[in-house]
């Protein structure tokens, strides 16, 4: 386990889901930085480190909703998908839909896994524990 | 002159002698050929008179050469025929050709008997006729071969039988659909197919009528005016020479099938539109659902930990109904897409044996099997066709509920049992349950309705799921009376793979449908 803050983009659209995700978060033992962009675009622009977030830190792992609006998840995917440096950072696909269309979409476009949110919070918080886990101290990750 | 006239005299005494000589001659030679000759032969003036008849005439009406001289033919004729005959023998006199007639001759005994008649005329120097040349058979067991086949032609259903022979000309013309489908209505028999058939069916007709004689059968499907009719072109071959002598054309009027099997189709084509719509509107509002969902059960859950003890008991009861009632709906939505995504095309469809089937479902529900004591039992059952995945969720739904459902002390009893029904198989779940009410028995198939009270658990579709398997597969489930518990019936239709993913195909001549499975691979 290290001590290093570990910086986590989570990409949502609602406010309401960001306020559970910290909620979550608060009650895991992790070390983390939760950063928040509402929608495709403003994910990309925290990517690349453009606008606002031109002092934006790179992130150790992304959260990525499916389903937002202007620019939807399965688009981020393709541009970072395309982008050589970025393309390294791993993307974890959170979202409500468990369709068989939708994971196969996202592994095709190269998201590195695929977590359907729980309806319960309590669920939620094992979710994110074990997301977490794996790719903070179990997975081995580009520094 | 006066010595000219007596010697003109003698020359046209002595031209005439010749000639009646001659004639006499001739007939005298016709006569030595003609007694000596198994059919009746006769001779008749130009009106029909007998002048002279085959000895034979004896033995086929039972009158004497001698009874016969003189007498007209036409008396001998049944009166029904007469009428017939006459316009038929005019054609000899106009076509100056033979003519053949069939027509029944009355005998000495008052009985009658068939003749087919060869009439030819003789004609003098100047081409008018002198005389007729008549040849006769008995074709009495011919002709009650063709009247028993008549007999049959016009008593098989949507059915006409045209036989014909080499120049078109129908010796059997006759069925439930001349008259009604295919002009004219009377007297086809003796007409060509010119004759019998309106024009432009005869014109599409001809090509097969000369095929038929090359020997082969032929089965098409030809639309008439507003009719569709299957025909089959055979060949007779009649006699030793292996010849085909005969030609018949049976016609069945498929056109009602025809349009069944379309409504069929475009019901099926209806069916797949709406569940493909049902499925992408259930996708859709799951969707759009769960996310609202999640937020009130994981707000409510903040709460209650956020003011754990700080509210009072109230809001503590008030925030867990919140809590359930979520989840609820969370397996309400989840039961609803499970239930749209029951869908199927013709590729899954395909033999499935029930046996096999069934010992798989069983092998999954070992577990609750294995904890009430359950006893499943089954007796042989068909093979059928379907799809296989949900033929497998409609046997373990029922299973699984006549196992849920059992309320008594002792154990789960579940029968399986099969019965062939016709065209259909009927398929019987037994349980030794609480049953379900008279009243219940429609509606229980519909979603979220229970027969009784929640404690079992369940997402309340399992049966309309059932329902709608059993739809997809063209059957019906409904629920037989039965003395104690629920007796759970399925009808399927027996048919093969082939046959549901294409209903409309014909099949060639000699090629039987089979709703037989093949050999179940044990």
């Amino acid at each position: 386990m290290s001590d290093v803050v570990s910086n986590i983009l989570l990409v949502e659209d609602h406010p309401g889901d960001v306020r559970l995700t910290r909620r979550a978060l608060a009650k895991l033992p992790y070390q983390t930085d939760l950063h928040v962009a509402l929608d495709g675009y403003e994910a990309m622009e925290f990517l690349l480190r453009q606008g606002k977030f031109s002092s934006a830190p790179r992130p150790h792992l992304v959260l990525l909703d499916l389903n937002m609006p202007r620019m939807d998840g399965r688009q981020v995917l393709r541009e970072v998908g395309q982008n050589p440096s970025l393309k390294t950072i791993p993307v974890v696909v959170l979202t409500t839909s468990s369709a068989d269309t939708d994971v196969t979409e996202a592994y095709r476009l190269c998201a590195n896994s695929y977590h359907a949110k729980p309806v319960s919070f309590p669920d939620f918080v094992s979710l994110l524990d074990d997301i977490l886990k794996y790719w903070i101290s179990v997975a081995r990750t580009p520094s | 002159m006066p010595t000219i006239a007596p010697l003109l005299l003698v020359a046209i005494l002595v031209v005439t002698v010749i000639l009646v000589v001659r004639l006499r001659r001739s007939e005298e030679r016709f006569r030595l050929l003609a007694e000596h000759s198994l059919d009746l032969i006769g001779l008749h003036d130009p009106d029909g008179n007998h002048i002279w008849i085959s000895p034979s005439v004896e033995k086929l009406l039972g009158y004497t050469q001698k009874e016969m001289v003189g007498r007209n033919a036409y008396q001998f004729f049944h009166p029904e025929d007469l009428e017939r005959i006459r316009s038929q023998s005019h054609n000899v006199a106009l076509a100056g050709k033979p003519v053949r007639i069939t027509y029944r001759s009355r005998r000495k005994d008052g009985t009658y008997i068939w003749l087919e008649t060869l009439t030819s005329p003789v004609f003098d120097s100047k081409g008018g006729i002198v005389r007729l040349v008549t040849a006769s058979r008995d074709v009495s067991a011919r002709k009650k071969a063709e009247d028993l086949y008549r007999f049959l032609v016009r008593h098989l259903p949507d059915t006409s039988v045209f036989l014909f022979d080499d120049n078109f000309r129908h010796i059997i013309a006759d069925g439930s659909l001349t008259g009604k489908t295919i002009p004219p209505t009377t007297n086809l028999e003796g007409g060509t197919l010119f004759e019998v058939f309106p024009r432009d069916m005869a014109i599409t007709l001809q090509p097969y009528y000369r095929m038929v004689f090359d020997g082969q059968p032929r089965v098409v499907e030809q639309a008439f005016r507003t009719r569709i009719y299957q025909i089959t072109f055979l060949p007779i071959i009649y006699g030793e020479d292996q010849h085909v002598s005969m030609g018949m054309a049976v016609f069945h009027d498929v056109t009602e099938q025809k349009r069944i099997v379309q409504a069929l189709q475009e019901q099926a084509l209806d069916l797949e539109r709406s569940n493909r719509d049902l499925e992408r509107f259930a996708n859709v509002a799951s969707h759009e659902l769960k996310s609202p969902l999640r937020r009130i059960a994981s707000f409510a859950e903040l709460l209650a930990e956020d003011y754990e003890g700080m509210l009072g008991d109230d809001a503590d009861d008030s925030i867990n109904e919140i809590i359930e009632g979520v989840r609820s709906l969370s397996e309400v939505i989840e039961a609803l897409l499970a239930y749209s995504r029951v869908q199927t095309d013709a590729s899954n469809m395909g033999w499935v044996d029930l046996n096999v089937l069934c010992d798989e479902v069983m092998k999954g529900l070992a577990p609750v099997i294995r904890d009430t004591g359950a006893v499943v039992t089954k007796a042989d059952l068909p093979t059928v066709t379907g799809d296989e995945v949900l033929l497998k969720q409609l046997c373990q739904n029922l299973i699984s509920n006549a196992i849920k459902f059992y309320d008594g002390p002792g154990r789960p009893e579940v029968t399986v049992t099969a019965v062939r029904e016709l065209l259909d198989w009927e398929i019987s779940i037994r349980d030794n349950g609480p049953g379900v009410p008279q009243g219940q028995r429609k509606n229980i198939f519909e979603m979220f309705k229970r027969a009784h009270s929640s404690d079992v658990e369940g997402s309340g579709i399992g049966l309309a799921l059932c329902k709608k398997i059993v739809a997809i597969h063209r059957g019906r489930i409904w629920i037989e009376d039965s003395e104690e518990g629920a007796d759970f019936r399925i009808r399927l239709p027996a048919r093969s793979p082939e046959e549901i993913t294409d209903p409309s195909a014909s099949l060639p001549p000699g090629h039987w449908s089979t709703t037989e499975p093949p050999e179940p691979r044990r």
